[in-house]
């Protein structure tokens, strides 16, 4: 290749990207489409972000309400019980209390007889009937 | 970046409209789209030389311009320069993801039917699919280079801070890649109808 040829070539190659550089248009419409839809679903977040970056402090600066105290009271009960767990078992034990009371099983014995409070006439000391229902009503 | 020419109108254009995207202007992202979109859809498509590639590049660098508008630094690096550094590295990424030869053949088409058409207009055609496909083999940054250079016309130190680079190693490259680039072609003198005299 002489040194004439590679300055043609040169000049040849120069004209390509005048030509290449001419041809340069707008970027397709899908494409445009795809990156504005892009761009808005950005700009939604970051005004979102923005706006929860604003929010704590100006709830923090809200005096409490009454409702607001008793949510509080509530958490730390249930922080001082131990938990959810533990608010479960005492709610199972009390129900199993009542339930107990109001229909005990048969093993279990009437609570009127352990006061031993007697209201047939032979425990009675007295023979008098009244008597001992008057002494009977003063016991309970 | 330090150093580039002062084009203040044009820089402060690019960062006054990210403000305002930041803000909440969805017209900033229509301005922003038109004036960067199609440079960057551009140098994309001639580095790749495939044309969906080059779209799913320029949306996702666009992608990353939308992210960082609300943390960007006015007075430092251009916008444009910025947005150029992003194509080139996702350019560069995919190729690296993607196995086979350099070559795409893809991008590559074939020549023209000379039946078709007038003779002046395929001829023309052929011609930038030739330089196309002279630019697909060159070594990477090589091909960078001369797209930053002699397509998108940016001065070497606005390339350097694109390449990460110095100036000099720009100067070497684009050298380098237009002597490489004028072999190729010139293997195909007649074909391309330049043996004309």
């Amino acid at each position: 290749m002489t040194m004439a040829e590679t300055e043609d070539d040169m000049q040849r190659l120069n004209a390509l990207f005048d030509q290449a550089r001419s041809e340069q248009s707008e970027i397709p419409e899908g494409l445009r489409s795809r990156i504005l839809a892009d761009a808005s679903l950005c700009m939604q977040q970051q005004l979102m972000q923005k706006r929860e970056n604003l929010a704590p402090a100006s709830v923090r600066a809200a005096p409490a309400g009454v409702f607001d105290r008793f949510l509080n009271a509530a958490r730390q009960f249930l922080r001082a019980v131990g938990g959810w767990p533990a608010m479960g078992g005492m709610v199972a034990a009390t129900v199993a209390g009542v339930w107990i009371g109001l229909a005990p099983p048969e093993f279990v014995p009437d609570p009127v007889d352990l006061v031993q409070v007697a209201t047939t006439a032979a425990a009675m000391p007295f023979e008098n009937y009244d008597l001992a229902l008057l002494l009977d009503e003063e016991m309970e | 970046m330090d150093g580039l020419p002062d084009t203040s109108g044009a820089v402060s254009d690019d960062e006054r409209l990210l403000a305002c995207f930041s803000a909440g202007d969805d017209r900033a992202a229509a301005l922003l789209t038109d004036r960067l979109g199609p440079r960057a859809f551009g140098v994309a498509l001639r580095f790749l030389g495939n044309r969906a590639e080059a779209e799913d590049v320029t949306q996702e660098a666009m992608l990353r311009l939308w992210r960082i508008a609300p943390d960007w630094q006015s007075g430092g690096a251009r916008v444009s320069t910025w947005l150029y550094r992003v194509v080139m590295n996702l350019c560069i990424d995919l190729k690296r993801r993607q196995r086979g030869a350099d070559l795409d053949l893809d991008a590559v088409p074939e020549p023209p039917d000379p039946a078709k058409g007038p003779p002046e207009q395929l001829q023309e055609m052929a011609r930038h699919d030739a330089l196309q496909g002279a630019l697909m083999q060159l070594p990477e940054r090589q091909r960078q280079a001369v797209v930053l250079r002699h397509l998108e016309e940016l001065a070497n130190p606005e390339i350097a801070a694109i390449m990460d680079i110095s100036v000099e190693a720009v100067e070497s490259l684009t050298a380098r890649g237009k002597r490489a680039l004028a072999g190729l072609l010139a293997r195909r003198r007649e074909e391309l109808g330049y043996d004309d005299g």
